[in-house]
């Protein structure tokens, strides 16, 4: 496969006169009524005529009906078992799915969110178990369990699946695979804040890392309409799901990875050196390469001092001057509609939806502008009285300080445990989220003490 | 609107069904509006550009014929070259002439601080310019103007060639429309082949092979010299399965409206020599820079000292039509210097009289394909680099080659280090290979094999091809190197 298998020597030939090329290009177009009579006399060198090709004789129509058929047989008895999990790309959403498959551990509480809810999780637990959290393989949330344990009582596990850039779309198929994988929560707290309803820099909701994964798990039928925004990311989802190699392509892809790989690794040994080649080094190499994958140890969260944190303040307004860029009603409208679909699928599974506005400095709020600004929380009122959930807005500049934040936007360990000690409080203040909270520790203690006594009972 | 996109998937199919559709008066005008929505769905406005100046070209190419005095025709296609020359370098070089300026100015101490343009360079614009001037020198030296309008318009906005070529001759493209065509399903099978091979040479050659080059030329201090030729190796073919895929596709769209346009490779890494090259390399480029620059220069008709000028303009200056960037100009100006260098060579080898036997043999035959397709590679550095900088310190790292052969160990293979991705350590098995395929495929090209496939092989080869890539073809397929220029 290296050169047009008409890039050859005879084509060259045929061309080289325009005359005689002009006149080949005629006859043929003609329907090839004077063929014969063309070539006797202009080119002996041709080879004999083939006879001429009817619809089904030809080999395209062939092809096309084999790959037809053959995606239709495969769909027909799915020779092979793929799991959804395993997938090639390994982002944050996959590390987060990885470990609550492997984890043992029942959870009633869900955090969900953007790096927002990541920033305050992660710095808070760093200082609270006193030990730097590797955030591939961390997703729990201590100090929250922990602190909701002395609140109401009973036995709390929550459950971090909040990750960067998180949006509502993200976070309803965060939700759904959740459930779909027999981890359904008690409780949903969900972090959010402007960014996850207008990026600029965010075309579509299929566009994530964390769409492409989990639609790997969730049935999307339902909620089509809304992900796909032009006919082409719809056709092409069409497409994904009708043909069997298609809907497969990421498992077989994974497959060639590993199978060249094998051979690879057994044709051409790896010269042993000091300094292997590691995933950093990738990193710096080819920094386009899988962009977003993470891998453990690429995320770390340390214990910080408090001088320390408050003294540390990293400038991000060009980020996020260029998210607010270009606010896209489309995406705002679709957004608010898996926004929707989250109320809708917890009132369904009975899970209780705890919605929070997650505190921003007024810094950025500027930067969005405060007409904006108010919009977005009006809008998150309204939804939040129309689907009759609990809403807190925990973006109160009087509760928080420039010092709280690690930049325009991220919690800080010490503003992350604000945040969360306001939280429990608040939810303890409300009866409705206070008895949740309290059903659902209850109901994860006996759950355990349940488990615990099984083996006894056995005996 | 890229090849390999969905919405070529949507558009090619769309347009063949309403071409065969359509009774044959309607067809050039469905075309030409397929070809504008092509152009157009990138950036609208630029739409206006290729019709400003397919407009222009239209109106004034015919006063060459007319006229009567040789100065006047003379003057007329200066006008018309010069016009299609200044929209070229307005999109394309206004920055590069700028920053030029700046730099010379800045030499002899004056701070210019250049005015900040805000110019794309619209896309395929070096191509159809180079058929617009094609078109008026050759209506100058006597060929006849295309009459209608919509024919003309077509030449150049055919949307198959429209981006990235192969630059077409009108005598050989406009006559074609004319002929009223009859469905072929020939048509359908050698069209779809060329489409599926010219995918699977992009998206399962060329853009995993993009992966090694990219990381080499970003930082070519991580690697060694050995390295440094793996990846230049890479980068030749990597170029050649890009441009090539791209062609293929381009002919078989073509060809499934029943047209045919010139191809624009012929095995070029099995040329003998430099010269040999550019006559299997590019091809449509490489024949208009000879028909429409060398020639007008003086071609070969001057003295030893005028063609090799004229050689060394020629190349330089198709150097800076891939790009507006020195790395462009010097790898042009090092294409020039080789063919000079070559033409000498034969010239003393002929005065000596064993330029025939040595031609005859065999061994001198290989050996001399391996000499240039090295010649070429070193070529390719200039061609690949972002800039002079790397340009250099690539080819510092090659010429350290010999050195590094003498103290050998495979532990001087940085690529064979880095196992993710595996297309690094894979290329000592995939690079021969290649290399290998060119020769069994030239070899099947003296067996006449791919003028009569089986149907079988055909079939079979489609299927396969149509599973890779919808197995292998990424949500968002890299761009064709070329369209960039």
């Amino acid at each position: 496969m290296t050169a047009a298998p008409h890039d050859t020597k005879e084509n060259l030939d045929t061309q080289g006169s325009n005359q005689a090329f002009k006149r080949v290009v005629q006859d043929e177009r003609m329907g090839g009524e004077n063929q014969t009579v063309f070539r006797r006399r202009a080119t002996d060198k041709l080879p004999p005529e083939k006879p001429r090709a009817s619809g089904m004789r030809a080999a395209t129509t062939w092809a096309i009906l084999l790959f037809c058929l053959g995606n239709f047989a495969l769909s027909f008895y799915n020779p092979i078992e793929f799991d959804p999990y395993d997938y090639l790309y390994r982002g944050w959403t996959w590390w987060g799915f990885n470990d609550m498959k492997k984890s043992p551990h029942v959870h009633n509480v869900a955090l969900l969110g953007s790096s927002l809810m990541v920033s305050a999780v992660a710095g808070v637990d760093a200082n609270y178990l006193n030990k730097t959290l590797d955030l591939s393989q961390y997703h729990k949330a201590k100090y929250l369990s922990d602190n909701l344990v002395t609140r109401f009582g009973g036995t709390f596990n929550c459950l971090n699946l909040s990750i960067p850039g998180q949006m509502p779309s993200d976070a309803y198929m965060t939700l759904k695979a959740m459930v779909a994988t027999s981890n359904r929560p008690d409780v949903v707290v969900y972090g959010v804040a402007p960014r996850d309803f207008i990026d600029s820099t965010m075309s579509s909701a299929a566009d994530t890392e964390t769409f492409r994964f989990l639609r790997r798990i969730v049935n999307i039928d339902d909620v089509a309409a809304n992900v796909f925004r032009t006919p082409y990311t719809r056709l092409e989802w069409f497409i994904n799901r009708t043909f069997y190699i298609s809907e497969h392509a990421a498992d077989f892809q994974l497959k060639f990875k590993e199978g060249s790989e094998n051979v690879v690794n057994k044709l051409v040994a790896c010269p042993k050196t000091d300094h292997p080649f590691t995933w950093w080094n990738r990193i710096k190499l080819l920094p386009s390469y899988l962009p977003g994958e993470i891998r453990p140890q690429a995320v770390m969260t340390g214990p910080i001092s408090e001088a320390e944190a408050r003294k540390r303040w990293i400038n991000n307004a060009p980020e996020y001057v260029e998210r607010y860029k270009h606010p896209d009603k489309y995406v705002y409208r679709s957004q608010f509609y898996f926004l929707q679909e989250i109320a809708k699928f917890c009132k369904k599974e009975r899970i209780e939806l705890v919605l929070v506005n997650m505190p921003i400095t007024s810094f950025n709020i500027n930067l969005l502008g405060p007409k904006r600004y108010l919009q977005f929380l009006g809008d998150l009122h309204i939804f939040s009285m129309k689907n009759n959930i609990a809403f807190y807005d925990m973006c109160t500049p009087s509760n928080y300080s420039q010092q709280d934040f690690h930049d325009s936007v991220h919690l800080n360990a010490y503003g992350g445990k604000k945040f969360f000690d306001q939280l429990v409080n608040i939810i303890s203040l409300s009866g409705r989220t206070r008895q949740a909270f309290a059903l659902s520790g209850q109901d994860l203690e006996r759950h355990q003490a349940v488990a615990n006594s099984k083996p006894n009972h056995v005996q | 609107m890229l090849f390999n996109s969905l919405q070529y998937l949507v558009f090619l199919p769309t347009v063949f069904l309403l071409f065969w559709l359509t009774p044959h008066r309607f067809r050039v005008p469905l075309l030409l509006v397929a070809s504008y929505v092509f152009y157009m769905s990138w950036r609208p406005i630029y739409g206006l550009l290729i019709f400003g100046l397919t407009l222009a070209n239209f109106l004034i190419v015919p006063f060459i014929e007319k006229a009567t005095e040789q100065k006047r025709k003379k003057v007329i296609l200066g006008f018309t070259v010069a016009l299609n020359l200044i929209v070229l370098a307005i999109f394309k070089y206004a920055y590069f002439t700028m920053d030029a300026v700046k730099a010379t100015l800045g030499v002899v101490g004056v701070d210019w601080k250049e005015p900040h343009l805000h110019i794309i360079l619209p896309l395929g614009i070096s191509f159809f310019v180079f058929e617009f001037i094609h078109y008026a020198i050759e209506v100058y030296r006597g060929k006849p103007v295309v009459k209608n309008f919509l024919d003309f318009a077509l030449f150049p906005s055919f949307f198959p060639t429209q981006i990235a070529g192969p630059i077409k001759r009108y005598q050989d493209f406009v006559p074609q429309l004319h002929i009223p065509v009859k469905f072929k399903w020939e048509y359908v099978d050698e069209g779809m082949q060329l489409i599926l091979m010219g995918l699977a040479k992009k998206v399962l050659i060329a853009d995993n092979l993009a992966l090694v080059v990219q990381a080499g030329f970003a930082h070519p201090e991580q690697f060694s010299s050995l390295d440094m030729w793996l990846i230049t190796y890479a980068f030749a073919f990597q170029i050649f399965f890009d441009f090539a895929g791209y062609t293929d596709i381009a002919r078989g769209s073509s060809l499934l409206f029943g047209y045919k346009v010139p191809i624009n490779f012929n095995l070029p890494y099995i040329a003998s020599n430099v010269s040999d090259f550019w006559r299997r390399w590019h091809i449509s480029l490489s024949t208009w820079l000879r028909d429409y620059l060398f020639i007008p220069l003086g071609g070969s008709r001057g003295s030893k000292w005028l063609t090799n000028r004229n050689l060394f303009i020629t190349m330089a200056l198709g150097g800076l039509w891939h790009g507006a960037a020195f790395h462009y100009l010097a790898w042009g100006a090092y294409q020039g210097i080789v063919l000079i260098l070559h033409r000498e060579y034969e010239a003393v080898m002929q005065k000596i009289g064993i330029h025939e036997k040595l031609l005859k043999s065999k061994v001198y035959h290989w050996a001399s394909v391996v000499f240039t397709f090295h010649v070429v590679c070193i070529g390719w550095v200039f061609f690949r680099a972002d800039d002079m900088k790397i340009c250099g310190a690539v080819l510092s790292k090659l010429f350290e080659a010999p050195t590094a052969l003498l103290n050998f160990s495979a532990s001087q293979l940085a690529i064979l280090q880095i196992r993710d991705p595996i297309i690094f350590p894979a290329l000592v098995l995939i690079l021969p290979v290649l290399m290998v395929s060119t020769f069994v495929i030239n070899w099947l090209n003296d067996k006449k094999f791919y003028q009569s496939p089986p149907w079988a092989v055909q079939v079979t080869v489609m299927v396969a091809l149509m599973c890779l890539l919808t197995i292998f073809t990424p949500d968002s397929s890299p761009r064709f190197i070329y369209f960039q220029f």
